[in-house]
């Protein structure tokens, strides 16, 4: 009865007192337990606390005040997110004893609609991967194989919402760090509009690309959470204004749907099986009343190299906070003799401290931004930003929503990609776009299939992007291919 | 291919100690991902402007006025390694 509950049924069982929040609470709990151990998308659980929070939530829904239909809702937060009093590592050894002192705004907001959190997730070191490969604390295992990745960087929230571990997650998306685990785990990932939610409390990869969403078992659910978590912020100067709710304005028949499907996106370089997945749930959405209409982005090619130029140079900027001074691991105490200097210590933290993706996009960016090299790299890669960012709002005066495979490939093999920072980076083509230009965009399940090298079979996610403040419409997309597939 | 000094000069601006083997390494890797980068040179963007901002908004500000902060110092301080009357202790700035 407990399995693959969404939060309108966990919250129905709750408000008709037929589950309470504790047992509901002890049964996810025990299922970390259980198979924390092989999938390790925990990096900590915060069994006292949530119990705790779980007993507050039954007392308020036995009074007859239960909160709104979160309350009482056990989940999970990515680990770089702040959780006041709770060590937030952002999956790194530079942050392994780091306790926020605040909540991030995401945290407090669902705080105050009485959620349950249950732990941290595991993750690819400060968001910087799109496999959890990258984490100091160990690989997360995907769900369906557990000799693949879940994807990244938010591995372990993806897992824990496909494994019956929470009945949500927040995660965290720079260049599809949502969209594609939730591809390769079979959930539903929603990356909102840049601006949409606030990243107050969230700790920074790249300040212009970086937004938190929801993993969630359906498109009802992510449009929940979406209304939940969104909304301008003061403490962030980036949040839009009057961010409109969705409400249920997205659960509109799909008839008359423009929806593009861009001829960039097929062929080359697409795993074949995944392309007639993605090609069926099209067929499937023009049956059902969507006009699909086949479309052009020649830029597409150069948003991997574009994000490539930018992120190190925001990276760069952003990981300059991590001195071990205020905070964060400092080597003084075991190589005291050695430090000589100010500069040195920074030299042997950052060192100790950071992996090698983070150290090479860190060297990448501080290199674009550098004397004699800033125009010719950085200044270049912010125009062609600005060019993908108008070849978008081009084609939104023409189609309501783009379609794409969220991901080129199924879910690879431990070690497949790694070795090659290159290939690694090529996963995100699909998904990089809608950073660069700051759009909504959302991954839905479509299909399973069993790999060219395994028998497992595997999820494979679609993508719908959307204009700007565009949630209603991917949404709308996303819920009616939900109901056909 | 990036030269070794530039690598070096680069790791000494991003303050992260790298050894000889990293310094080939990282060389490569970063030499390879630069020259990926470089496909940008295909496109002509002699008359384009880059955007303020992302959204579209600019300027964004606030009253200067000093509030309480919701935190207390303490709270703040507890990740310091070193502290020392409050404030957080480090190595000395500049050298004698």
């Amino acid at each position: 009865m407990l399995n693959n509950l969404t939060i309108k049924t966990a919250s129905k069982l709750l408000e008709t007192k037929k589950v309470s929040s504790l047992e509901l609470t002890k049964f996810y709990l025990n299922n970390i337990k259980k198979n924390n151990k092989n999938l390790n998308s925990f990096i900590s659980v915060l069994e006292s606390e949530a119990l705790d929070s779980a007993k507050h939530a039954d007392k308020r829904i036995l009074a007859g005040k239960k909160l709104g239909v979160l309350d009482g809702i056990p989940m999970s937060l990515k680990d770089n997110m702040s959780l006041a009093g709770s060590i937030t590592t952002a999956g790194s050894k530079m942050l392994e004893n780091y306790k926020a002192p605040y909540d991030a705004t995401v945290t407090k907001k669902l705080k105050e609609a009485g959620v349950v959190i249950l732990g941290k997730n595991n993750m690819d070191e400060f968001a910087m991967g799109s496999s959890t490969e990258s984490s100091y604390f160990g690989n997360a295992r995907n769900p369906h194989d557990s000799e693949r990745v879940p994807g990244g960087s938010s591995g372990g929230s993806a897992i824990a919402t496909v494994s019956d571990q929470v009945v949500f997650s927040l995660g965290s998306d720079t260049g599809g760090s949502i969209r594609q685990p939730a591809s390769f785990c079979g959930a539903v990932g929603l990356k909102p509009t840049y601006g949409a939610v606030s990243r107050y409390g969230l700790l920074a990869m790249a300040s212009s690309l970086d937004q938190i969403g929801p993993f969630s078992k359906n498109v009802e659910d992510a449009a929940i959470l979406l209304d939940a978590i969104s909304g301008h912020d003061p403490k962030d100067a980036t949040s839009i204004p009057n961010f409109p709710k969705v409400g249920n304005s997205y659960k509109k028949d799909i008839k008359g749907l423009k929806i593009g499907v861009p001829k960039e996106a097929l062929g080359g370089g697409v795993n074949k099986k995944i392309e007639e997945c993605f090609r069926d749930a099209i067929f499937k959405l023009e049956k059902a009343g969507a006009k699909v209409v086949e479309v052009s982005l020649p830029l597409t090619e150069y948003a991997v190299p574009c994000y490539y130029i930018i992120v190190p140079a925001e990276v760069s900027s952003n990981m300059g906070r991590y001195d071990g001074i205020k905070y964060g691991l400092n080597e003084s105490k075991s190589k005291n003799e050695k430090v000589k200097n100010l500069i040195e210590l920074y030299e042997e933290n950052r060192a100790e401290g950071f992996g090698d993706e983070v150290k090479r996009r860190i060297m990448l960016g501080s290199y674009v931004l550098s004397a004699g090299y800033y125009d010719a790299y950085y200044k270049k890669a912010q125009k062609v930003r600005a060019l993908i960012k108008q070849e978008y709002e081009n084609i939104f005066k023409k189609v309501d929503v783009l379609a794409t495979p969220t991901a080129p490939n199924l879910p690879f093999k431990f070690g497949e990609k790694s070795a090659d920072p290159l290939a690694m980076y090529l996963e995100d083509i699909f998904t990089i776009p809608a950073n660069l230009a700051g759009l909504p965009a959302v991954s839905v399940p479509c299909g399973m299939v069993a790999p060219e090298d395994g028998d497992k079979e595997l999820p494979i996610g679609i993508q719908f992007i959307g204009p700007q403040m565009g949630e209603s419409k991917i949404l709308q997309a996303a819920y009616n291919l939900e109901k056909i597939i | 291919m990036i030269s070794k000094k530039k690598i070096e000069n680069i790791a000494k601006l991003s303050r992260i100690k790298i050894s000889a083997k990293e310094v080939e390494k990282f060389g490569s890797q970063i030499s390879s991902i630069l020259k990926f980068t470089e496909k940008l040179n295909e496109i002509d963007t002699e008359k384009i402007k880059v955007n303020k901002s992302i959204s579209g908004l600019s300027n964004v500000w606030r009253e200067d006025k000093v509030e309480k902060s919701e935190i207390e110092r303490e709270k703040f301080l507890e990740n310091a390694a070193g502290q020392k009357d409050g404030f957080i202790k480090t190595k000395a700035v500049f050298e004698e």
